[in-house]
């Protein structure tokens, strides 16, 4: 059974889980009683404008934090697309520890994405994957959580090319967090591991 | 939305969570009267699914105990599909754990990213996904079983 018909199943599962007519009507009717004059600092105007100058705190920054990236080697070119995936925090497309399972699931990624040696998943479960591109082609993104620590790396499985010669640097830091990278036959993987 | 789609909607939730309906029902009850009391009305549906987690949390931690399912008067969808293992599906949902019930929840009917149940529940998105790819796996292997009996 595919991740879509088991969404569906769910999903018609709990469709047919309704309220009552006369439980909603009750609650209804019964809530206007309750209510209480809204304190100004609990109103939303108010909590919207202190919420709206977080975000824009945040955003800038998150620019800054973003637009510090060294340009250079391909190894860092890597590096830099791997987080640049990871952070967006996209939800795997097929959900499966079994990484042929997802590959069946994910269809024509045109290349394999389950490793010949699995030493550098030790710690590791898979939890899904979900399709993505490195220079306009296609990749796949393996979403990891750590077994002992419940964080989140990722792996990133794409088809070799031939910049990837010029990779000088397997293992990359940026800050914290390490990614490292190899080639396996005409695959090139690249293992994001979040800092502590 | 409106108040009754809002009531739905956290009913569900609600259900989602205890898979009981009459609990269900007081929770959203609940939930709803709280937050009439504290801001008039009820705003947005996230504000009603935080405030119907919290109070099933502050029951957990006061009972110790996780109330799970009663299996009575249940109402379901007219989908041959689902009519035909609906039994299955209740009771497979019944033996997943709460968070497993509450995450897959979020992400197959209310459509959240993991990030965004993350955010909800106070539980970071690794957790989330771990938790929804086993529950997705616990009622894959359920349904599978069945489907086995069946045939």
């Amino acid at each position: 059974m595919d991740d879509d018909t088991l969404d569906r199943v769910v999903w018609e599962y709990y469709e047919g889980i309704v309220l009552p007519e006369d439980a909603m009507a009750r609650i209804l009717e019964a809530a206007p009683a309750r209510s209480v004059v809204v304190p100004f600092h609990r109103r939303s105007a108010f909590r919207w404008s202190i919420g709206a100058a977080a975000a824009l705190a945040l955003m800038v920054t998150a620019a800054g934090v973003a637009g510090f990236r060294p340009a250079g080697a391909e190894s860092t070119r890597l590096a830099h697309q791997v987080l640049d995936v990871y952070d967006h925090h996209l939800d795997p497309d097929v959900y499966s520890s079994d990484l042929q399972s997802i590959e069946w699931g994910l269809n024509h990624t045109d290349f394999s994405i389950v490793p010949s040696d699995f030493s550098h998943l030790k710690g590791y479960a898979v939890v899904g994957a979900r399709k993505c591109q490195y220079s306009g082609k296609k990749a796949v993104q393996v979403i990891l959580v750590g077994k002992d620590s419940g964080r989140e790396g990722c792996l990133y499985v794409l088809p070799y090319d031939k910049a990837f010669d010029r990779i000088r640097e397997p293992d990359v830091y940026v800050g914290n967090d390490h990614i490292s990278m190899w080639r396996d036959g005409d695959r090139m993987f690249a293992l994001y591991e979040p800092g502590k | 939305m409106n108040d009754r789609e809002l009531l739905q909607a956290g009913f569900k939730y609600a259900y989602a969570l205890c898979h009981n309906y009459h609990e269900a029902e007081d929770l959203v009850q609940q939930a709803w009267f709280r937050l009439h009391r504290k801001y008039g009305k009820v705003e947005t549906k996230a504000l009603l699914f935080k405030t119907i987690r919290n109070l099933i949390m502050d029951r957990i931690r006061r009972d110790k105990v996780v109330s799970f399912e009663s299996v009575e008067d249940r109402e379901f969808a007219s989908s041959a599909e689902v009519r035909a293992s609906k039994d299955d599906v209740e009771a497979i949902l019944s033996g997943l754990r709460r968070e497993e019930r509450e995450s897959l929840y979020l992400n197959v009917v209310e459509g959240y990213t993991a990030q965004e149940i993350a955010d909800q529940t106070g539980s970071p998105r690794g957790s989330i996904l771990s938790l929804i790819h086993r529950a997705k796996k616990k009622l894959r292997e359920g349904l599978d079983n069945s489907f086995d009996r069946a045939n």
